[in-house]
């Protein structure tokens, strides 16, 4: 009888660590991602910028350089730019939207700074195109500083808070 | 294989624009020379030696009020399939009014002038396309060449014609027999060096010639004729050099080189006769001096492409009459 006690309350400690490390990773999480896209669309600055590779081109290249948080992203905007050819590039971007969201994490306001780079990119001249894209870089670096703050403040506190709530939930049932 | 040419260029339009052109009847997507995109006017096109205007439903009507209307926002969407979505890719292209797509079709591009310190930045706001069909007709030369040469010499020949008459088509052609050579006249083929301005001769797409110019032809490609006469004088060694549409000043001194340097020409130019021709000041120095020994002059008259005379410089006899005995 003993036993199973203890074995409840052992599972009931490690399910609330871990839904409190759970929701903590999440601010990781939107971390990396952001990182990570911040140095994808570098990346794609220099495409464009530097080797003057049309988009499609410039965008595999990028699918293939990139981390794994991001690859996707890029894989989807090519397969919509290769079939779907509606002449908005727009459209392609955002039909990665639900993945930013759900999979990396990002907030709204992220993902609209990067759908925001949907509208311009490839539209204009290389002296222009440089100009938005020192812009959306200066947006996502602050982003990841915002990011980075949530973090340390968050993650900290939904792990403590898991394993404080699964020792008071064993307290309680002590 | 006319369909496909058409499929393949309406592959670069907006959606409603390629399923309205998709249905045209086929004598129309066989014949079309010109696809226009003018924001807020009909969809037209032009073919068999007049402009129609099409209806959503690839109907082919006189009547403007009939045709697909096009707005802003499908000239944007075409011009963003044309660049394929990196109009910085082609900036260059665009600032010269005109984008070579695969194929080897022009097409042209009205809209806001932009101006920097060094002349055209950009185009903005675009406001018409214009697809203009590039059609390679293989052999209409076959019978023009002989006029052309004296033994297996070739003649400095001009090609003088009125728009949409078929010149660049000809002088394709004419390119393409005297690079590959031909058996019935004795000769082996010359070394053809091709400066083409505007893309449209070899139709040259990611630095392939969409067109057959022939295996003796090196091209310069989107290069102004003056300074491209003077790269093939001093770099390609040709035995003769081929350019569309000739008349600024600039031109006339390259080509004076090239007489000099012993090396033939053949050129195209807009107008209706020799004498119209012979009137631009430009000129003067081209007739004075008998540079060119043949002209051959165009005009729609039996459709595109008539070869309305082949003239001897010395004699102004024309040849194609003197040879039926007329």
């Amino acid at each position: 009888m003993i036993a199973l006690k203890l074995s409840l309350l052992t599972i009931i400690f490690v399910a609330c660590t871990l839904i409190g490390f759970f929701y903590g990773g999440r601010y990781s999480k939107r971390v990396l991602s952001l990182i990570s896209l911040h140095e994808s669309i570098r990346l794609l600055e220099t495409e464009i910028i530097v080797f003057s590779n049309p988009l499609p081109l410039a965008i595999e290249n990028i699918r293939n350089r990139t981390s794994a948080h991001v690859y996707k992203v890029y894989e989807r905007i090519l397969n919509e730019i290769e079939f779907d050819q509606s002449g908005d590039l727009y459209n392609s971007f955002l039909t990665t939207s639900d993945y930013l969201k759900e999979t990396c994490l990002l907030k709204q306001e992220d993902i609209d700074v990067f759908l925001s780079l949907g509208k311009i990119i490839g539209k204009t001249n290389r002296k222009d195109q440089k100009q938005h894209f020192k812009y959306i870089l200066n947006e996502l670096g602050q982003l990841i500083e915002q990011a980075r703050v949530e973090k340390n403040t968050n993650e900290k506190m939904y792990r403590s808070l898991g394993i404080l709530v699964g020792l008071g939930m064993i307290i309680i049932l002590i | 294989m006319a369909d496909e040419i058409f499929d393949l260029v309406i592959e670069n339009c907006s959606f409603d624009v390629k399923n309205s052109l998709s249905l045209l009847p086929n004598i129309f997507k066989k014949n079309i020379e010109e696809i226009r995109l003018r924001v807020n006017c009909p969809l037209s096109i032009y073919s068999m030696g007049r402009d129609y205007f099409v209806s959503k439903d690839g109907g082919v009507f006189d009547d403007p009020k009939d045709g697909l209307m096009i707005d802003y926002k499908q000239i944007n969407k075409t011009f963003q399939i044309l660049c394929n979505y990196s109009i910085y890719a082609l900036a260059e292209e665009v600032k010269k009014g005109f984008i070579t797509i695969k194929g080897g079709h022009r097409v042209g591009i009205g809209g806001k002038i932009v101006y920097d310190n060094f002349g055209i930045e950009s185009i903005k706001n675009i406001s018409s396309l214009n697809f203009r069909i590039a059609r390679e007709k293989k052999g209409i030369s076959n019978e023009v060449i002989k006029y052309l040469l004296r033994g297996d010499e070739f003649l400095n020949t001009l090609i003088i014609s009125p728009p949409q008459c078929g010149k660049t088509t000809l002088l394709r052609d004419i390119i393409r027999n005297l690079s590959n050579g031909m058996k019935e006249h004795n000769f082996r083929g010359f070394k053809i060096g091709l400066i083409d301005e505007r893309s449209e001769i070899a139709g040259v797409y990611n630095g392939v010639p969409q067109k057959d110019i022939g295996v003796r032809t090196d091209v310069l490609d989107s290069c102004v004729k003056s300074s491209g006469i003077m790269i093939m004088i001093r770099a390609m060694s040709p035995d003769i050099i081929a350019v569309d549409e000739i008349g600024g000043s600039d031109d006339i001194l390259a080509i004076e080189d090239a007489t000099r340097a012993g090396i033939k020409l053949i050129a195209t130019i807009h107008g209706y006769s020799v004498d119209d021709v012979r009137r631009r000041k430009s000129l003067n120095y081209l007739f004075n001096e008998n540079i060119f020994k043949r002209y051959i002059l165009l005009d729609n008259s039996r459709g595109v492409g008539t070869i309305k005379e082949i003239l001897d410089s010395n004699t102004f006899i024309n040849l194609i009459r003197k040879e039926e005995g007329v």
